[in-house]
């Protein structure tokens, strides 16, 4: 499947936009960085699975937001402009991903994998682990809905669906999961 | 209640409930303390607060205004490169890299397979191609009645003179066919020529820088077999030689007195010579006749006369059978080495014999190599350098392309 990449939020400004006053963009980004970098950090991981490549896409996305600062006319939306700089990341890891297994590339094991120590409890393993198959969308909407707790409005906007087909991808991707579960009880 | 996809509502929400819990404790092993500091880009970090204010007064919009401006201009720059360039190189002689441009032919010929219709099986044609570029002349092509096959295209006389030779097998019986290629490329004066019947398939030809005798070898179709000629194009008097070997790369000189080719010859063990004979010899045993000029150790594949007649070039292989193909030069007085011209092959399973052919100046040489059919090396022979030309692949129906410029 290819991803499309999503577009950030126009939070950068055209030339008719209003300007605001001048902040400094270290403090800028500082405040963002302490108040979202945990939550976004967190959101990777459960898209890319391990911690340093959710630590670096984060990162990217914070570098990017520094870049662009000079054009950010709404500095309110600039942690949607995060969110979703951290989902195309974490799109171009799982990419970078699918071409390093060709070249038999080793990586660090997901959180949910069996060689991951950090995760209590078999259950919430095996449905990490069931999430961890579903397509990428269903992924995403998952994450965004049940861990960032984010409206279905806010997914749409963040992903570039309607709002509907967000609504219809997670009932999707729970019916795969209840299926999922069945078919490990009978094996059971 | 049912919920979208068949699941039911409990399920869905048990499902959820899960989810929640397993995302809560795979987020719960990082924490804040494991986070690194806030990134700083390096070059973003001395940004000065004007170089800020500078960014954001950037009239984005019109930025992206001037992009369709500067595409058309790239566009427009692209075009006018194309037309000055490209028709310099598509006209152009071989090279670039050849010392005398000027000198070298601009068209060279050869067969190929070609579909005179969409549906119909593939025939051999002569085509003509751009000696700067190795494309050939669009829609141009030199074809046969069907009943004919076109084997062998040799220049005769000057740069833009051609002969083709087509075998009509139910009649036995070899036509040639002269041509001539205009300064733009096109095929003219193609026309019968007119030469006594020549019973038998013609492989191999070759013509003579003035125009006035044609050599070629022939499988007679019957119990005479192979056999060597030359015609007096002057007079029409045909010269036969022949002898139980095989013959082959027949050469004139400039003159056309002097016709150079590779036999076993008798006491060889089968190891091709190179041989001289006088196109006025009398026609029988061409060993009588004939005089060695050159033998190497394995064997010679192809040779080819210098205009004057005073040398030979030969590839020639170095070391073991297969070690790598070269192009020399020997005098024919003699049979001495005067110069390696060329490397033709690396050797490995990568050696044949080449298809070689001398511009009627004798300074430019083409090599068609037959186990790259897509490629054609130009040498000037004067200064040593040489440069590929990547031709459209050149396969004839049957046998090897030859090629003549």
């Amino acid at each position: 499947m290819t991803a499309r990449r999503t577009s950030p939020p126009d939070v950068l400004a055209d030339a008719a936009a209003p300007r605001r006053d001048f902040v400094p963009p270290g403090q800028l980004v500082d405040e963002l960085y302490r108040g979202h970098a945990l939550r976004l950090t967190r959101m990777a991981l459960l898209l890319v699975g391990d911690r340093p490549s959710a630590e670096d896409v984060v990162q990217e996305a914070f570098i990017g937001l520094f870049r662009g600062l000079g054009r950010l006319s709404d500095p309110d939306r600039a942690v949607a402009y995060l969110r979703a700089s951290v989902l195309n990341g974490c799109r171009s890891v799982l990419r970078s991903r699918k071409r390093a297994r060709l070249r038999k590339v080793t990586h660090e094991p997901a959180v949910w994998s069996a060689e991951a120590a950090a995760l209590d409890g078999e259950d919430r393993r095996e449905v990490l682990q069931a999430i961890a198959v579903l397509p990428r969308r269903q992924q995403e909407v998952l994450v965004l809905r049940y861990f960032l707790d984010l409206t279905d409005n806010e997914i749409a906007a963040d992903l570039g669906i309607s709002r509907g087909t967000v609504a219809s991808t997670a009932s999707r991707a729970l019916a795969s999961l209840a299926a999922q579960a069945r078919k490990a009880e009978q094996e059971a | 209640m049912k919920r979208d996809h068949g699941l039911p509502a409990q399920t869905a929400e048990a499902m959820e409930a899960q989810v929640r819990d397993a995302f809560a404790a795979a987020a719960g092993t990082i924490t804040a303390g494991d986070l690194p500091p806030r990134p700083t880009p390096a070059r973003n970090s001395r940004a000065s607060r004007s170089v800020w204010r500078l960014r954001a007064w950037v009239p984005r919009a019109r930025v992206r205004a001037l992009v369709p401006v500067a595409a058309a201009a790239s566009v427009t720059a692209i075009a006018v490169t194309a037309a000055v360039v490209v028709p310099g190189l598509l006209d152009g002689t071989p090279s670039g890299s050849l010392a005398d441009p000027a000198a070298a032919p601009r068209f060279f010929v050869a067969l190929t397979a070609d579909r005179t219709a969409t549906g119909t099986p593939p025939v051999t044609v002569v085509k003509i191609y751009r000696s700067g570029s190795g494309r050939p002349v669009p829609g141009v092509k030199l074809t046969v009645p069907a009943s004919q096959q076109l084997q062998a295209v040799s220049r005769l006389g000057n740069d833009r003179t051609f002969v083709a030779a087509a075998f009509d097998r139910k009649a036995c019986v070899t036509h040639f066919t002269r041509f001539s290629v205009s300064a733009a490329g096109q095929l003219q004066r193609v026309t019968p020529l007119s030469v006594p019947r020549i019973s038998g398939d013609v492989g191999q030809l070759a013509g003579s820088a003035d125009g006035k005798v044609l050599a070629f070898t022939l499988d007679g179709c019957g119990p005479r077999g192979l056999q060597l000629g030359a015609i007096h194009l002057a007079t029409g008097q045909v010269s036969r030689w022949r002898d139980p070997l095989p013959y082959a790369s027949p050469s004139l000189s400039a003159d056309g007195s002097v016709l150079g080719f590779v036999s076993p010859g008798p006491g060889s063990a089968g190891k091709n010579l190179v041989w001289t004979i006088r196109t006025d010899a009398p026609a029988g045993p061409i060993f009588k006749s004939a005089r060695k000029v050159l033998e190497l150790p394995e064997g010679v594949g192809y040779s080819i006369l210098s205009p004057s007649g005073t040398q030979i070039y030969a590839e020639a292989q170095l070391g073991s059978s297969e070690g790598p193909v070269v192009l020399n030069v020997y005098r024919t007085s003699t049979g001495s080495l005067i110069r390696q011209v060329a490397r033709l092959s690396p050797g490995g399973k990568k050696q044949s014999t080449p298809w070689l052919a001398l511009d009627r100046s004798g300074r430019h040489m083409l090599a068609y190599l037959f186990f790259d059919r897509s490629r054609v090396e130009a040498f000037d022979l004067r200064t040593g350098r040489h440069f590929s030309l990547s031709v459209p692949q050149l396969a004839p129906i049957t046998g090897f392309s030859t090629i003549a410029w």
